[in-house]
């Protein structure tokens, strides 16, 4: 076990390590030149020139990659020029409620994605089977702004179950006390349940978009992880045996068929962590994404390349977490199984 | 010319398997010939993308099927004249990476050892990043245009293509033909392209129609946020991305069709690929 959580973390940290030099390179290296382009058309070649000695363009490449890492080792991303505060702090004060978001999307796609899924698996070549398959592919196929916008014209501006795209509360309303930054948890900490009723409304039309995209993803992996079990040999004996094949599904197949489910339920994560940047624009929701956007409207490439680092090491950090929950499922990774 | 036999008759014996019933692959296929062939014609038959034809804000309605925009341009003659820009930015991302990404994925198979250790952390690296992130920071960093868009699209889906080439390569290797080859005197890697690839690149064909309709779905997206292509190119993200404030205001026809049209081509795409792929077991 410990050999194989060592060898888990010298990748990860590896992997990381690739990730913020390919995050400096596609910054610094590609065409164009980053002082002009935040400065736009009109700059004269001394503004370009001041700007490049202030952001320590002007340095040989090699100084510029230490000073980025050294500064990286510090937790220091730079400073965002479009507002002049650091980039991380820009970044990290707007973590909880991307957090929220996402976790609020998984929990979205798993209730939709995975009885769909086991119920397609269970029932392969009839019907539902092929009604979930469509449901599937109908769930990749929608642009997200445009599901999102179909969510909002029918629940909000037709039905008006839930609240129109304005952010995480009424306007005019509070938040919690911070605890989490969370605000749904918030409420629910100090009390404050009202405040908790409203995130929830409000979080719901969001948490919709990004977990019936992401449902698709999850029905897929779930049906085709059942039905790989399915075919197994442990499956054809325990059925041999006259075990009940509701006992088998629930019993055997699934536990056998995490693996691979806990492999997509840390992409789909990752995915509604980093893909919300559209998502949180559509709905003023006030997380990295939509910091992300706002660097993309300034030409804030300092922001951006932060903005991609985080999400990248979040990504990276949610690959390890399942390598490590693999272990804990199956005995036989943990026990020294050879492991590409 | 030393022909590779052995693989050739397993293709011939794979073709003689009975044939099952493929519906989603007919549907899909049909979806998008019908696309096509809508897209060569259509815009002779259609308004100008750009005319000024009726008042702004007209319902559909039998003269205008997918009614007017907020400047009273014909979102149906827009949409068709749209076919095709989003087609041949879908298929050309779709190809730049499947040829890189299968260049890479069958040395990368072939060569093992180090260089195939390298390559995959470099994969790793890549796949640390939505697809969608990785496309848009890059095309910030090398400059807002449309060859550059396809670009970044396409370095953001290099990576499965080559996980999924060099996967298939590092079985072929072992099989005789390859040794066949290497003992008849081909180079290496002239054995890598001219008889590993060709053996390997299966896997690839269907990731190529599901990276063509991802390419679809992220050039929207990029357009809503403001990059990529831009307004006033009749595209079907960007007419999306128009529509989307009169989605509030009750005038949902505006983005409601070019998004319709982005999901049955993305959807037709999806049902030609997981057929391709087979029911997975």
């Amino acid at each position: 076990m410990i050999r194989y959580l060592l060898r888990r973390v010298g990748i990860s940290l590896i992997t990381v390590a690739g990730l913020a030099l390919v995050v400096f390179l596609v910054v610094r290296i590609l065409p164009g030149d980053a002082a002009a382009a935040r400065l736009g058309p009109e700059a004269s070649p001394e503004d370009i020139e001041a700007l490049r000695a202030k952001l320590g363009l002007d340095q040989p490449l090699i100084v510029q990659l230490g000073d980025y890492l050294w500064g990286l080792l510090h937790g220091d991303l730079g400073l965002a020029v479009s507002t002049g505060r650091p980039v991380a702090d820009e970044l990290f004060a707007r973590l909880p409620a991307t957090i929220e978001l996402a976790v609020a999307g998984l929990l979205v796609a798993l209730v939709i994605g995975f009885p769909l899924g086991m119920l397609a698996a269970s029932r392969r070549g009839r019907a539902s089977d092929a009604i979930a398959r469509v449901f599937a592919v109908l769930g990749s196929s929608m642009a997200p702004v445009w599901l999102g916008l179909l969510l909002i014209f029918g629940l909000y501006s037709v039905a008006r179950i839930f609240p129109g795209p304005v952010g995480r509360l009424p306007i005019g309303m509070p938040p919690p006390e911070h605890i989490t930054g969370m605000y749904v948890l918030d409420g629910l900490l100090t009390g404050n349940f009202a405040a908790t009723g409203e995130a929830l409304r409000y979080l719901a039309l969001p948490a919709l978009t990004l977990g019936l995209g992401a449902s698709a993803a999850v029905l897929k992996m779930v049906r085709s992880a059942m039905i790989a079990t399915a075919e197994s040999g442990f499956v054809r004996t325990a059925r041999a045996y006259g075990v009940p094949g509701r006992e088998i599904l629930w019993r055997d197949q699934l536990r056998n068929a995490m693996l691979q489910v806990l492999t997509a339920i840390g992409l789909v994560f990752g995915f509604l962590l980093g893909g919300n940047v559209i998502v949180e624009r559509l709905f003023s929701w006030p997380g990295m994404g939509r910091v992300a956007y706002d660097a993309l409207g300034s030409n804030d490439l300092e922001l951006l390349q932060g903005y991609a680092l985080i999400i990248g090491v979040i990504y990276i950090a949610l690959n390890f977490a399942v390598d490590l929950l693999y272990g804990v499922i199956d005995p036989r990774i943990r026990l020294g199984g050879r492991s590409s | 010319m030393t022909a590779p036999a052995a693989p050739m008759r397993a293709t011939a014996t794979e073709s003689r398997r009975p044939r099952r019933r493929r519906p989603f692959l007919v549907v899909g296929t049909a979806i998008i010939g019908a696309l096509v062939v809508l897209g060569a014609v259509g815009p002779l038959f259609v308004a100008d993308p750009a005319a000024l034809v009726a008042p702004g804000f007209q319902p559909p309605s039998a003269e205008h099927l997918f009614g007017t925009d907020s400047y009273g341009r014909d979102i149906f003659a827009r949409s068709v004249h749209a076919i095709w820009i989003d087609l041949a930015l879908g298929v050309s991302v779709a190809v730049l990476a499947m040829i890189v990404g299968s260049a890479v994925g069958v040395l990368s198979g072939y060569i093992g050892g180090r260089f195939d250790d390298v390559v995959m952390r470099l994969v790793d690296i890549l796949m640390a990043f939505p697809g969608f992130i990785l496309a848009m920071i890059l095309l910030v960093s090398i400059g807002d245009s449309i060859p550059n868009l396809a670009i970044a699209l396409a370095v953001a889906q290099i990576a499965p293509f080559v996980r999924l080439v060099r996967a298939k390569a590092l079985s072929e290797r072992e099989l005789e033909y390859v040794s066949a080859a290497r003992v008849s005197g081909s180079r290496w890697y002239r054995t890598a392209y001219r008889h590993v690839l060709p053996n390997s690149i299966r896997p690839a064909a269907v990731q190529f129609t599901l990276v063509c309709g991802y390419s679809i779905l992220n050039v929207a997206g990029l357009a809503y946020l403001g990059v990529g292509i831009h307004p006033p190119t009749a595209e079907w993200g960007v007419m999306v991305a128009e529509g989307a404030a009169n989605m509030l205001t009750g005038q949902w026809w505006t983005a409601f069709f070019p998004g319709l049209m982005i999901a049955i081509t993305v959807m037709a795409l999806h049902f030609i690929g997981d057929e391709l792929a087979g029911d997975p077991r």
